[in-house]
Order: C-alpha cells, then sequence, then structure tokens
C-alpha cells in the first residue's frame, strides 16, 4: 500500500510545480521581443492601428490585469483563443495532441517494451558478436538526426518506390467523417508508418542501452550466481531476475519519454508534415500565438510532471529499498 | 516575362564564393584594417574623431535568409570603407520593433511584392512621404523633401494614368539622388508547377504568380484529376475570420470565397470582377456599376447593400491590416440597384486597383448578426464563410489544409477547369519538391534557390523565376550623424556590390534595384536615375568632399564640428 503520506508531498510538489510553470509561461512569452503585432508589421501600419490590434488581441491590458484574468480562466479551463485561427485554445491543442500520440504511443510502446528485452540480450550476450553489432546500430539510430533519417525514409519510400505517403495525415482534400474516423483508418496507419518507424527506430535505442548497461551491473552479483548455481532456467535468470532488476533507470526514463511524447517532436512532424502539437507549438511561437504557446507548453509540462508522479510510485512497486520512504507494509 | 534561367552550378557558386570571399577579405585588410589609410588623412588628428561604431542588424536566417545574408555580405562591404560596425542579427519581434522606435544605423529590410504593389503606393507615398516621419509613421528612415511630398501627392491624387506615371518616375528620381535607403536587390519570385496534372500555367506579374484567380482560370486540365493543391510552408497570418485578416496570403484565399469588385489581371491591371464597371465622376467620387445576378453560396441575392455595408463595417469596426486600404473611404451613396457611389475623403487615384482589389463583399445578412453579438466581429471564432467567390469553403485544419470548392453558380465556373482547390500545408520545400514530381501537389512558391534548381531539373515540372516586385535594401537613419549627408549616404551604396549580392545570394534570379520599384513593374519602373555602381574609389571621392578623412589604421574619421553641408539634392 502506498503511504499516504508521501502521496500527499508528491501531489503537494505537483501542484506548486504547476502552478509555477502556468506562471512562469505567462511571464516567458511577454518578455521575449515582440508581440502578435510585429508579425504582420508593415510601412503602412500606423502607431493607432497597431495599437488597435493588440487591443482586439487583449494586450492593452496592465500585465498585472493580464495575468490574473489569464489564471482566473486557467482555473475553468479557459485556455483562451488563438490568434491565429480563433478557435478555443484547449479542444484545439487536445486535438493535435491526439494527432500527436498517433505516432508517439505506438512508437513508445514498442520502443520501451522490446527495448529492454533487447538490451537484455545484448548483456546477456555481453562482447559477443551480438552485443558488438546491435549496441553499434542502436548508438547509430540514437545519434542519426530525425531530419535526416525522416528524409531518407521519404526519398525512398515516397519519392523513388512510391509505396508510402510523403506527409499530412491524409490525401488533399480528404476530410475526415468524424474524430474516430481520423484516428483510426486505414488512410491514417498508412500516413503514419513512416514517421512512427522513424521515431521508434530513435527512441528504442535509450531503452535497450539503458538496460543493457544496469544489467551488465546486475549480472555480476552474487544472487545471479546463486541463480545459476540452484539450476534455475538461464531465461528465468536471464528475464525474471537480471532484466527486472535493471528496469528502475529506464522506468524513470520511460515517464519522461511518455510526457515528452504528448508534446511530439517538432521535427519528426515537420520532416512529415504532420498536424501534431510540436508542429503546432512552434508555428504558434514564431506567430507569437500566446494562447496556443500557453496552453501547449503547459500541457506538455502537466504530462511530464503528472508521469515523473506517476514513475515514483511505480518505482516504489519494482524497487522495494524505496519502501522506507514511500511504502508501507 | 518569366525568365528560365538555369542556376549557377555548384562550382561557379563555390569559386565565386571564395573569390568574393577573398575581394572581401582584402577589401577589409585595405580598409578596416590593419595599417593604411584608405583616404586622405587629416591634416591635424586633433580636430577629428572615429565615426562612431554603428548597429548593422537583420533579422536572423531562420526568419529571413537573403536578408541575413545580405546582411552579412553588406555589412563586410561597408566594414572596406573603415565604418566600425556592430552586427545584431534579431528576431522579427525585435526587429520590428527597432523600426518603430528609430532604434538602428543600418537595418536590412524590404519592401514584399503582391500584385497590388503595381500601383506602387506604398513603396512610394507611405515609406517617403515626410507625414509619417514621426514615431507613429511608417517612414523609418526619417527621409523628408518637400519636394518629394508634393511630387508624391501628386501620383496619389492623379487620375489621369500618363502623368502619374509621371509623378511616380520623378519620386524615383529623387530617391535614386538622396538614396535615403542602400537600395540591393529585387529577387524574383520561385515558383514551380506539375505539367502532367494541369497544363498552360500562366504567371501573374510578381510574388503570387499561380496563386491567383486569373492564373488558375488558364490552367487546362491534361491528367484527368480535377483537384489543384498548392503546396506550401507558409502557416497563414490568421484565418478564417475576415475581419481579423492581418496577412497577404490570407488576404489572397479570401479572394477565393468572397469577390472583390475588381480583381488584377495577369499583367497586373485591374479587371472587372463584382464590379462590371466603374467611372470615376471627380477625383473623389467613383461610381461602380454591379455584375447583376451574382449570388453569395447560400443563394441570397448580391445587393449594392452589401457593398456599402461591407465598407461601411470594415471602417466602423476596424481591421487593422486594412486600415490604409479603407483610410480613403468616406461615404457610399446607393444610386440605383445595381449602382454605387464611393465618396472618398481625399483623392486616390489607387482605390480602384488596391482598395476595390482587396477589399471583397461580405454578405449583410450572415455579418451583421455577427458585428451585432460581439465586441468586434473578429471575435466570432466559428464564422460563417459564406460568400459570393468561386470557391466555397469547406473545411480548415490549421497546419494541414484549407479544402475549397468550385462554386458552379460564380461567372467564373466554366473558366475553372477543376473542382476542388486545396490550400496544402508542408514541413519542409523538399516534400513538397518530391509531391509536385510525383503530382501529389500542382503548384508551389516561395521557394529558395536551391529547390528551385531542383525542380528546374524535374521534367514535368515548369519551374519559373518571376520577376519580383520585392525592393530589399538597408534602411538607414537619415536624420542622424553622417548619414544626415546625401555624399555619406551615396559613399556607403557605392561601397555595395550590388551584383555580387545578385550572384551569390540570388544565383542570378532578380535584379539590381535603384529604388524602391522593381523593373518588374513595367508601368512605373524609372530606369533612368542615378545609378551607384560598386567604387570603394568614388566612395573615398565622396567621403573626403564630405569632410571625412582616415588615420593610419584605416578607421574613418570625421571633424569634430563636422555638419551636413549637402542635406538634400532637388530634382534638376
Amino acid at each position: 500500500m502506498v503511504n499516504l503520506s508521501y502521496l500527499g508531498k508528491r501531489l503537494g510538489l505537483m501542484a506548486v510545480s504547476l502552478y509555477a510553470v502556468i506562471t512562469v509561461l505567462f511571464f516567458l512569452f511577454r518578455i521575449l521581443p515582440g508581440d502578435p503585432t510585429s508579425q504582420v508589421i508593415s510601412p503602412r501600419f500606423s502607431a493607432e492601428q497597431q495599437e488597435q490590434l493588440m487591443a482586439q488581441y487583449g494586450l492593452d491590458e496592465p500585465l498585472y490585469t493580464q495575468y490574473f484574468l489569464y489564471m482566473r480562466n486557467f482555473m475553468v479551463g479557459d485556455l483562451g483563443q488563438s490568434f491565429q485561427h480563433g478557435e478555443p485554445v484547449l479542444p484545439f491543442i487536445l486535438d493535435r495532441t491526439i494527432n500527436t500520440l498517433i505516432l508517439t504511443v505506438p512508437a513508445i510502446m514498442i520502443a520501451f517494451i522490446v527495448g529492454p528485452f533487447i538490451g537484455a540480450l545484448f548483456a546477456w550476450h555481453r562482447n559477443g558478436r551480438l552485443d558488438n553489432y546491435g549496441t553499434a546500430i542502436a548508438l547509430t539510430t540514437y545519434a542519426a538526426p530525425i531530419f535526416w533519417t525522416g528524409m531518407l525514409a521519404l526519398m525512398v519510400f515516397s519519392f523513388s518506390l512510391n509505396i508510402l505517403p510523403s506527409g499530412g495525415m491524409r490525401p488533399a482534400g480528404e476530410i475526415p467523417g468524424s474524430p474516430l474516423n481520423r484516428v483510426f483508418s486505414f488512410v491514417t496507419l498508412q500516413h503514419a508508418i513512416l514517421p512512427i518507424v522513424i521515431f521508434t527506430l530513435w527512441r528504442i535505442s535509450r531503452p535497450i542501452l539503458i538496460t543493457r548497461n544496469t544489467m551488465i551491473d546486475v549480472l555480476g552479483n552474487d544472487f545471479i550466481q546463486l541463480k545459476k548455481a540452484e539450476g534455475t532456467p538461464e531465461s528465468t535468470i536471464r528475464y525474471r531476475h537480471a532484466m527486472r532488476n535493471s528496469l528502475l533507470p529506464v522506468v524513470h526514463y520511460g515517464a519522461l519519454a511518455i510526457g515528452y511524447a504528448f508534446g511530439g517532436s517538432v521535427i519528426l512532424e515537420t520532416v512529415f508534415s504532420w498536424p501534431g502539437l510540436g508542429r503546432t507549438m512552434w508555428d504558434a511561437v514564431q506567430a507569437h500565438d500566446y494562447p496556443v504557446v500557453q496552453g501547449a507548453f503547459f500541457l506538455m509540462s502537466f504530462m511530464v510532471i503528472l508521469f515523473n508522479f506517476i514513475a515514483d510510485i511505480v518505482s516504489t512497486w519494482l524497487d522495494p529499498r524505496v519502501k522506507d520512504e514511500g511504502v508501507v507494509e | 516575362m518569366p525568365r528560365n534561367i538555369k542556376g549557377v552550378n555548384r562550382r561557379e557558386f563555390i569559386v565565386s564564393t571564395a573569390a568574393s570571399g577573398a575581394v572581401v577579405g582584402l577589401a577589409g585588410c585595405t580598409g578596416g584594417g590593419d595599417d593604411e589609410a584608405l583616404g586622405a588623412t587629416p591634416d591635424d588628428e586633433d580636430d577629428y574623431e572615429p565615426v562612431p561604431e554603428m548597429e548593422f542588424a537583420s533579422v536572423a536566417q531562420d526568419e529571413d535568409a537573403l536578408r541575413y545574408e545580405v546582411g552579412n555580405l553588406a555589412e563586410r562591404q561597408l566594414q572596406a570603407l573603415g565604418i566600425e560596425t556592430n552586427r545584431e542579427v534579431v528576431d522579427v519581434g525585435t526587429y520590428s520593433d527597432k523600426l518603430n522606435d528609430r532604434e538602428f544605423d543600418f537595418m536590412v529590410a524590404a519592401w514584399t511584392g503582391g500584385t497590388e504593389r503595381l500601383f506602387p503606393y506604398y513603396n512610394l507615398f507611405y515609406s517617403f512621404h515626410s507625414q509619417f516621419a514621426n514615431l507613429e509613421g511608417g517612414n523609418y528612415t526619417m527621409f523628408e523633401s518637400e519636394e518629394y511630398d508634393e511630387m508624391v501627392e501628386n501620383f496619389r491624387d492623379e487620375p489621369d494614368e500618363s502623368s502619374r506615371v509621371e509623378y511616380a518616375q520623378n519620386c524615383q528620381e529623387i530617391l535614386a539622388e538622396n538614396v535615403p535607403i542602400i537600395f540591393t536587390v529585387h529577387p524574383d519570385a520561385l515558383v514551380a508547377a506539375n505539367t502532367d496534372s494541369f497544363d498552360n500555367w500562366q504567371e501573374m506579374t510578381g510574388l503570387y504568380a499561380y496563386n491567383n484567380i486569373p492564373s488558375l482560370t488558364e490552367i487546362e486540365n491534361v491528367g484527368g484529376d480535377d483537384q489543384v493543391v498548392f503546396g506550401t510552408t507558409e502557416a497563414l497570418e490568421t484565418y478564417p475570420n475576415f475581419f481579423n485578416v492581418t496577412g497577404p496570403d490570407a488576404l489572397r484565399l479570401h479572394a477565393f470565397t468572397y469577390d472583390p469588385l475588381v480583381r488584377l489581371g495577369l499583367d497586373g491591371g485591374p479587371i472587372p470582377a463584382a464590379g462590371e464597371e466603374w467611372e470615376w465622376i471627380d477625383e473623389t467620387t467613383l461610381d461602380v456599376t454591379l455584375r447583376s445576378g451574382m449570388t453569395f453560396q447560400d443563394g441570397e441575392p448580391v445587393t449594392v447593400d452589401d457593398v456599402a455595408f461591407t465598407f461601411d463595417s470594415i471602417q466602423e469596426e476596424g481591421i487593422p491590416y486594412l486600415g490604409s486600404d479603407i483610410d480613403p473611404y468616406e461615404s457610399s451613396e446607393i444610386l440605383d440597384d445595381d449602382t454605387i457611389r464611393f465618396n472618398l475623403s481625399n483623392p486616390f487615384s489607387g482605390f480602384v486597383q488596391i482598395t476595390l482589389y482587396r477589399i471583397p463583399i461580405l454578405p449583410e445578412h450572415i455579418w451583421s448578426d455577427a458585428i451585432a453579438d460581439h465586441d468586434h466581429p473578429s471575435e466570432w471564432s466559428d464564422p460563417d464563410m459564406t460568400g459570393s467567390g468561386p470557391f466555397e469553403f469547406i473545411d480548415y485544419e490549421p497546419g494541414t489544409q484549407i479544402v475549397y470548392e468550385k462554386n458552379h453558380d460564380h461567372y467564373l465556373a466554366d473558366e475553372f477547369d477543376f473542382e476542388q482547390f486545396v490550400y496544402r500545408l508542408y514541413g519542409s520545400q523538399s516534400a513538397i519538391i518530391g509531391d509536385i514530381e510525383n503530382g501529389d501537389v500542382t503548384f508551389t512558391q516561395y521557394m529558395g534557390a536551391e529547390h528551385w534548381n531542383q525542380a528546374d531539373d524535374i521534367e514535368n515540372v515548369r519551374a519559373i523565376s518571376n520577376p519580383g516586385l520585392d525592393a530589399h535594401g538597408i534602411w538607414i537613419p537619415n536624420n542622424e550623424g553622417p548619414f544626415r549627408d546625401v555624399r555619406f549616404r551615396k559613399a556607403l551604396t557605392h561601397a555595395i556590390d550590388q551584383d555580387e549580392m545578385l550572384q551569390i545570394l540570388l544565383q542570378g534570379r532578380g535584379e539590381q534595384a535603384k529604388h524602391p520599384i522593381a523593373p518588374a513593374n513595367e508601368r512605373y519602373y524609372n530606369d533612368d536615375v542615378a545609378e551607384y555602381p560598386h567604387n570603394i574609389d568614388r566612395s573615398v571621392e565622396l567621403l573626403e568632399e564630405a569632410g571625412f578623412r582616415w588615420n593610419g589604421e584605416g578607421d574613418l574619421l570625421m571633424p569634430t564640428d563636422w555638419q551636413p553641408e549637402v542635406e538634400y539634392i532637388p530634382l534638376e
């Protein structure tokens, strides 16, 4: 059972972190040079017209008034309206988040389910041919920039072989009938294959390498020798005893990865013209679309904080040594 | 006509870059340099002081690669005169703040070239009339001249075209003679289209070569595909609410769903649209006859009341981006069912070509409620996009696409050889090129030189280098320090190697700039003006005439009691 005071402390910390994030986000983008009007600066724009535009965006109020309005609206889930599209921010960024998750969830699931097993295999065959070549490949996929592997994949599969679409979520002009149709359709799957594969290749290297390195340490422990002496089957030692004891850093890294998964990858989404949260955020930053930028960053931060919290709880289960701090028998 | 100039190949590019680097490096050694005076040394060094260090600013490379590179090249060239500069690379927000606050010594800037710029009102009037030489106006260089003001007002007011052209050309002559801006280049607009699906591509002058209604009426469907896909990496400034419009790309798309009273033809001249004909009654009164039988996409008729409503409500509610377009409009009178009279507050000969082109007709029966229901109609987050235009708005997914379908009741419907137009957003130009080749994209614009070269090598792609109306230059504060003397400004201009910029940065696709009007604007362009070929010796001569000297380290000096002697050169 989870220690309630530990849980309370973690929840309190989470609330403080979120408040800090919300406040920092508000001020961060306002202290940066430029404002939404700077995107449309033109020799024929008079100062009066710029002021009119600022008023239109609600940016003519004093900063503290804007802050209190922002906090009040935030509390009721109103993240404002996008300057660029006029849409309410919350449904807009949630919609983009779903697009992002279509790519990142499968990639991260594959990476964090398959990755540790591969890492365990490499560690077990340490310095063997499998380990040497496998580690080299894992390091290569980690080091290769996504824009490069992505463009390479596009050149081969989209432009040369012409068997997969080059980007977007569906062919030009096609409008999804329903939100479900947008996510679960053959067309979406077809468009998502390349970015998922590229993202998986990039993501899987870390769980492989982390598991491998941690497990090499674990394999040197006495209890592993004892298990071998007991005649425990090799696969049981490898996966139940050695791999499980190597998973803690992978869980923590995985929690972060899941948190970041909500933000997607600006580069991945740019290369594959995928309308996810990462690209939306990038466009919004460039356009000084404060409400969207704030909303997107908040969502990302919230997810990272939330999954860190979950990781802390899960680690108490994975590693009983944490019980003194977080678990009671 | 477009030029199909083959790009400089990689070898030539490297050689020319290396050569230019060597030239600039040598010039730097000579001028900025170490131990040699470029020109006359002072009789008594105590009477002189170094010209103060100057800030040389441009936007960052990822905001505008050309302006950034022009900045790098120009700064080195100016340093060759012994001028100490401090390079500042800023984001677009800081850039506009600096312009607004007049906090720059050198600022690399540009006018963009939408087709309506063929009527060079913005480039000549707003940027140089002394009425705007203040912190509220758009005359950022603070150039002031009564002669110029009078000339440019005549240009603005003159209804007779030949006289108007003459006034505009005189304005260019004054600007070229007084160099309030160091003009650099007019880049071509680089565009490409797939010819397997559609043929007979005809380009409109300026930046939006294919992305305009007249070009789209000309293309012929040869591939059997009913869809035209415009692939672009440029996200729209604001869309879809018209009352929120803040940029040229969005305004262009509004012309798909709404009809303006006039459109611009392929040559940039005004042609009838919702307005069938127009007649100037006097210099502030214009009568426009509405095309009969037009309806909005919901079946309601388009009336002169809708026209009056649109102009009145834009003026009353305010759309900052269209502020200067609506400014000359004072009121309208409905003369009969088909005729509306526009009364202008001051003469404005560009009213037809600019105002009537940029302001489309909005349906009163839809927008009157929106105006009543919101503090400002721009707050309508899910606006009804019904218009009378040639295309019906179907769907908008920000960051993905906008889908339009042909309005079969429109008077141009038979002219379009396709059913659907898609504004498709891409993450990268490389993906667009790949999709143009395989036919998933029909055409694109805003191409960089490398991508354009790539497209030009593809057999089924028509890549053109469309003469542009953009004008690039280096803005300088005409009212400050040594910039007050015309000879100093001329000396700087002689130090700039426009040809090098053109060949290296634009790979030959563009023109050298003499003033803010590009040669592509054949009607108004004045070729017969003062020119400043790259000539460091002439720069030195002019600086010496203006009282400047050099110390032994090659730094430019100015007398401690220096005053400008030539602040303005009038027309001859």
